[in-house]
């Protein structure tokens, strides 16, 4: 079964006629699209319509080269700053005008003004729980994507280490793990790569503008989104020649032995864990979200010394480390 | 080069637009300004997040609350050390959860009474405030975001000059037999070490089929762009379409341009951008305090009446905190709209007309401008042919 499968069997389940997405995570999670990507936040819109009636979904595109082989190009509705045009579209497709409940991942006061045009009897959803449920299903395609994805986060960080010498900036770093994502073909990131100074009391994400300097604590990060999956994983350095990882923080080895089926994300936050998954973004788990077998789970733990981030595949036994 | 605008001030660019919020809210009869995108969050407070991939910047947004006449707004942020140095502390608050919907609640009951404004919101956050009075933040931001200071003109104007160097270490590269991808990776490394905040898009090097037809569908029939970068192999004679784009201290950067690979451009080629010149500087001599839209519209059209641009994008448009804002011109939303806008000092203008002509593929560059009151100021060096070349 596809994800599109799966999702349409949910809002069966869920009652939900149409779901409207406009995070770029959650469109790739339905419909594989590969739009231009962009960072940060965008304003909900609707991006992208699955119909339950019809099965279908459909892409805001100007053309199926951003969409799977094989895509109908009659399930492609048109880019326009003209919210009338997209009223248009959107009341075009099949089984949308006469839906009644409808799911989406955001909502702005503009975007509810046109949905309710194009859909005078709906009422208005949260699709997050749908998405949750999604991200529950063990998929082929996850593990692959999401592996490729830690090859070149893998490939980043270690081209970071090789140049985090004394006199490095946080820039250059940034620089060196980009390039090297683009040369094995992933020029998007799930994060900007980040080289810090190791702070136990702070986020390890906004690094100073200065050089590093000899025996100081870092901290690399590097995330990569490739072919629209994503991986990530973080260590800590003493800056040197060669700089020297660390150590994973006290408590790792228990954490990791903790990541088997039946346990849920907040059992592991309780360790000290930032938690989540891994899959066509971040998969923002709940705390009551339970693991199964086949998924990919991000894990990250810091102690007054060092900060590490793993991605691993969960297992019916000990998970499988898929970033380290 | 560029010249710069003025000495760059970011604490006094911070305190001036949060002045214009706050004027803006007053005009808009608005008590709360609730603001979850992370460009207008920016805009109203300063602050730094990681760059990061749609989803995971929604779950780490910073949310940033202004009450009317207050100094101050509050910042909600996981990200503490990207708050400007002078933020007070009792206005720097630690993240709320907005995605859900104890978050949500939490964030509401911080709230005044009186009617909000808000520009998104994740559902849990949307369900909340279907308690209050709820208007579009547009209405506050869109008045506010729509001049710059001169900080926020040179911000534009640094970011742009970062891409531009990034863009000459770029073409050096951009050979027959290199992949697309190696281009991408020149500029990302580039713009780094030449101190940009961040990227903020997939740069794009797309090379142009000579038609439409031997391109990919288009759903619209004109040339399909951007499309995200492949590893493409770079051909003697490719014509390469380029849109990239940086941020600065909050300022995005956009630069387009086209390149014609391992050649001189031939004279079809430097027709092709002779008249593209012409159209923008038509466009140009229009743009003075009191021009409308309508009047650039007007005066970039083709002799034969159309308009050289591409029908789903547009003519001209703002940028600011984000990379295409207000003013939009030339767009679908038609001449009314266009002749609705009226040029005044601060506003600014990306210009990316295209020419195209089926079976020789065709040229699109852009051009930044900034109003003034007695015409404008360049922002982006001038367009040319080949532009980062030697």
């Amino acid at each position: 079964m596809s994800r599109l499968d799966w999702c349409l069997g949910m809002m069966v389940r869920d009652d939900i006629d149409v779901l409207i997405l406009g995070r770029e995570a959650n469109a790739r999670t339905v419909s594989d699209a590969s739009r231009l990507w962009l960072a940060g936040t965008r304003a909900f819109g609707p991006g992208c319509v699955v119909v339950r009636r019809s099965a279908a979904v459909h892409v805001l595109a100007n053309t199926d080269a951003v969409v799977p082989e094989g895509f109908p190009v009659d399930r492609l509705y048109g880019v326009t700053w003209n919210p009338e045009e997209l009223l248009a579209s959107l009341t075009a497709i099949e089984g949308v005008p006469e839906a009644r409940r409808v799911g989406v991942d955001g909502m702005t006061p503009l975007a509810h003004a046109l949905l309710t045009r194009a859909m005078p009897d709906a009422e208005f959803v949260d699709a997050g729980p749908l998405l949750a449920q999604l991200w529950g299903v063990a998929d082929p395609e996850k593990i692959e994507g999401v592996g490729h994805a830690a090859i070149v986060a893998r490939d980043g960080l270690e081209v970071m280490r090789a140049a985090l010498v004394a006199g490095a900036t946080p820039h250059e770093l940034r620089g060196v793990c980009a390039a090297q994502f683009a040369f094995l073909g992933a020029t998007t990131p799930a994060f900007e790569a980040v080289a810090a100074p190791f702070d136990p009391a702070a986020s390890s994400w906004l690094p100073p503008e200065r050089a590093f300097v000899d025996g100081e604590r870092v901290t690399l990060r590097a995330g990569a989104l490739r072919y629209g999956w994503e991986a990530s994983l973080a260590r800590t350095y003493v800056v040197g020649t060669p700089s020297v990882e660390q150590p994973a923080p006290g408590g790792w080895d228990d954490l990791v032995a903790a990541c088997v089926p039946g346990t849920t994300a907040g059992t592991l936050r309780a360790r000290g864990a930032v938690v989540h998954g891994a899959g066509r973004g971040v998969e923002p788990w709940s705390d009551d979200f339970v693991l199964v077998a086949d998924l990919m789970i991000a894990i990250e733990l810091r102690d007054d010394q060092c900060l590490r981030q793993d991605v691993l595949r969960i297992t019916a036994g000990a998970p499988t480390p898929v970033t380290a | 080069m560029t010249e710069p605008v003025c000495d760059l001030d970011l604490a006094r660019m911070r305190r001036d637009r949060i002045a214009k919020l706050g004027a803006a809210m007053e005009a808009a009869d608005v008590d709360s300004l609730l603001l979850c995108g992370q460009q207008n969050v920016s805009y109203a407070t300063g602050t730094r997040v990681p760059a990061a991939d749609h989803i995971r910047a929604s779950w780490w947004r910073a949310v940033a609350v202004l009450e009317r006449g207050a100094p101050w707004p509050h910042l909600y942020t996981d990200f503490p050390e990207g708050a400007p140095p002078e933020w007070p502390d009792e206005f720097l608050h630690r993240a709320i959860e907005v995605e859900t919907a104890s978050g949500a609640s939490e964030l509401i009951a911080t709230l005044g009474r009186g009617k909000v404004a808000v520009d998104d919101a994740p559902f849990p956050l949307w369900a909340a405030l279907q308690a209050l009075e709820v208007v579009d933040a547009g209405a506050v931001t869109g008045p506010a975001k729509l001049t710059k200071t001169p900080d926020e003109l040179e911000c534009i104007r640094r970011a742009q000059s970062i891409n531009e160097e990034a863009m000459r270490i770029v073409r050096a590269v951009s050979v027959p037999g290199a992949l697309t991808t190696e281009l991408s990776g020149a500029f990302l490394r580039a713009v780094a070490e030449l101190g940009a905040t961040a990227n903020t898009v997939d740069p794009v090097f797309q090379v142009m089929p000579a038609s439409v037809a031997e391109g990919p569908f288009s759903i619209t029939g004109e040339p399909v762009f951007p499309i995200p970068t492949g590893a493409d192999e770079l051909q003697l004679g490719d014509v390469l379409w380029i849109d990239t784009g940086i941020n600065l201290h909050g300022y995005a950067s956009d630069f387009g341009a086209t390149w014609i690979i391992g050649c001189e451009p031939n004279h079809r080629q430097r027709d092709q951008f002779a008249r593209w010149r012409t159209f923008v500087d038509r466009a140009l001599a229009q743009v003075k305090p009191g021009a409308t839209a309508a009047d650039l519209v007007e005066a970039a059209k083709r002799d034969d009446g159309l308009r050289p641009w591409l029908s789903y994008f547009y003519l001209a448009h703002g940028i600011g905190t984000d990379s295409a804002e207000m003013p939009f011109v030339g767009t679908t939303l038609g001449n009314a709209f266009d002749a609705s806008i009226t040029l005044v000092p601060g506003m600014v203008l990306v210009f990316e007309p295209v020419v195209w002509e089926d079976g020789h593929a065709g040229h699109r560059s852009e051009e930044i401008v900034a109003v003034t009151t007695d015409g404008f100021v360049r922002l982006s060096e001038p367009a040319d042919l080949d532009r980062g070349g030697s």
